[in-house]
């Protein structure tokens, strides 16, 4: 617990030494902010139209995002669906930026990532086509190798990496200014273990949490921490929650959950200042995140 | 400690691009409809969890890629060490553990302290085997057990994951052991399943001599890579082989 108490002690420092950033950051009247909101594109799409609906066009910039669900309801899969997705150009309505993916777990894949970004390049050409049918090959195309390009990948293997990582994280990203978003895979795992001292987890979490929440201001981009899940015995029953506890869970800004309903796989809007709770369902295909099949199947019907 | 202290530029991160981890490298199963099924094979620096039988643990290690022999020494120093300052012929790239269950379900009891002790210790162990498959570049492989679904009605047991709907094998519900915390240990997780059958009412089959047989299927439960698909497969003689039906 030593090598923790020293980090927070050099960050409380780092912190204390330049309070005009945070005054300087927090000078906006409402006008301005809803000024900005609407002039500037802020959304990342999940690629999935239902999800999309019900989050206001996409994952949210300026925001942190937690999204958590249990292993094998497509977590992964989200998170790498975003880091291609940021990449859409402007005249695609995207935000033509580059993604940093933050591994904590191993479960990345290169292979994965490429098939997405090859069906995210296919999706992008045919709408081209679909765009601008006589001007042909005005942009030059875009190949799946170039967005796997725009990943910074970083693999974590113990929580002192992880803050470290993360302090460090505002130096990288004024090095690099077009990146968009920020996704973290996940965020829990390493400080589920190894923790006697509770409440020095929850203060390092807080700092952590603060930081991200700042960086995602600051540079505005977008913050996506996936969460696992984990049992918890409330009320004389088994319930799911989320892991980390609940001074983490206020921590976040916007808060998914993904479950299975049935044989389908549902999101569904938590907690969110600005957004009612809904849910929708979406698919993992071979080519990404997606929107439902069978719920196509019933809309096309309608 | 020191290294906390030290400059900050010395913790900096070193980032890459996807393109450097392709193509994934994978360890053969030695059978090609297996590894069709698997994607190639098991990925290496992933961290599987593998429940079922213990055929796997001799199948995955390729005859040309590995010791000849499981060295007698591995289990009386620690794996770490041993890794660093092995002097083996060839490099070791895989490391099974059959299996995690039959410790943890037996040295812990069910109260709620032991339980957190227990998950705690999960975290610990599978974050020391996934740094070891980064380090090592190595697969890991780990066999747990199941149990029996008891109630139908609402518990932790009930919780869907993967995806599977209810796993069944040997005409049981089943659920694996350790629950949703080793779950979330885990990279990917397969499920072999075993079913008997008369020989003339289910399916083709061989005819006649046959009256009964078993049916063993492999299951992608969950995996970052893998669609969640099924293989059938049998053990001869000569190893674990996949079916094509």
């Amino acid at each position: 617990m030593d090598r923790s108490n020293a980090i927070l002690q050099r960050e409380q420092q780092q912190q204390s030494l330049n309070p005009k950033d945070w005054i300087a950051v927090d000078q906006q009247n409402a006008w301005d902010l809803l000024h900005e909101e609407r002039s500037l594109m802020t959304r990342i799409s999940t690629s999935c139209a239902d999800l999309d609906d019900i989050l206001g066009g996409g994952i949210s910039c300026k925001q942190v995002t937690e999204i958590g669900g249990v292993p094998g309801i497509g977590k992964t899969q989200l998170g790498i669906q975003l880091a291609v997705n940021v990449q859409m150009p402007s005249y695609c309505g995207g935000l033509g930026g580059k993604a940093i993916y933050i591994d904590t777990e191993g479960s990345f894949m290169g292979e994965r990532a490429q098939e997405i970004a090859e069906a995210y390049v296919e999706d992008i050409s045919e709408y081209n086509r679909f765009l601008h049918k006589d001007l042909q090959a005005c942009q030059g195309e875009i190949q799946g190798k170039d967005v796997l390009q725009n990943i910074y990948f970083f693999r974590i293997c113990s929580y002192t990496e992880q803050i470290a990582l993360i302090n460090y994280l505002e130096e990288f990203i004024s090095d690099h200014k077009d990146v968009k978003i920020v996704i973290i895979d996940s965020v829990a795992f390493h400080f589920r273990q190894g923790f006697e001292d509770m409440a020095l987890r929850t203060r390092i979490l807080g700092e952590m949490a603060l930081k991200l929440v700042k960086l995602a201001k600051m540079c505005n981009l977008a913050v996506v921490l996936l969460n696992q899940v984990t049992t918890r015995y409330m009320e004389g029953s088994f319930q799911l929650s989320f892991s980390l506890g609940d001074n983490w869970s206020r921590c976040c800004t916007n808060r998914i959950i993904l479950y299975w309903n049935g044989n389908e796989r549902y999101a569904y809007i938590d907690k969110s200042p600005y957004l009612r709770s809904a849910a929708a369902p979406y698919s993992v295909t071979s080519r990404g995140i997606r929107n439902s099949a069978s719920h196509c199947k019933r809309s096309k019907l309608v | 400690m020191s290294q906390i202290q030290s400059e900050p530029s010395t913790l900096r991160p070193a980032f890459m691009t996807p393109q450097k981890l392709l193509p994934d490298e994978k360890c053969s199963l030695g059978c090609p409809i297996l590894d069709c099924c698997m994607g190639g094979g098991i990925p290496l620096q992933l961290h599987n969890r593998n429940r079922g039988r213990k055929w796997f643990r001799q199948n995955p290690i390729l005859p040309s890629t590995l010791p000849p022999r499981p060295t007698p020494t591995l289990p009386r120093r620690p794996v770490e060490s041993f890794l660093e300052n092995s002097k083996t012929r060839l490099p070791v790239r895989v490391i099974v553990i059959d299996s995690m269950a039959a410790l943890f379900r037996a040295e812990f009891d069910n109260t709620a302290s032991d339980l957190i002790r227990r998950s705690s210790l999960f975290f610990k162990i599978s974050g020391k085997l996934k740094e070891f498959a980064k380090r090592f570049n190595l697969v890991v492989l780990v066999t747990n057990q199941v149990m029996d679904v008891v109630d139908s009605g609402e518990g932790a047991n009930e919780i869907r994951i993967g995806n599977l709907n209810g796993m069944y094998s040997s005409g049981r519900r089943i659920s694996p052991a350790l629950g949703l915390s080793w779950a979330n240990c885990v990279n990917s997780r397969l499920f072999l399943s075993k079913d008997e059958y008369e020989g003339g009412s289910v399916g083709g089959g061989e005819s006649g001599s046959q009256s009964r047989g078993t049916r063993r299927r492999l299951h992608v439960v969950f995996a970052p890579h893998l669609p969640g698909l099924s293989c059938e497969f049998v053990i001869r003689r000569e190893g674990v082989l996949g079916v094509n039906r």
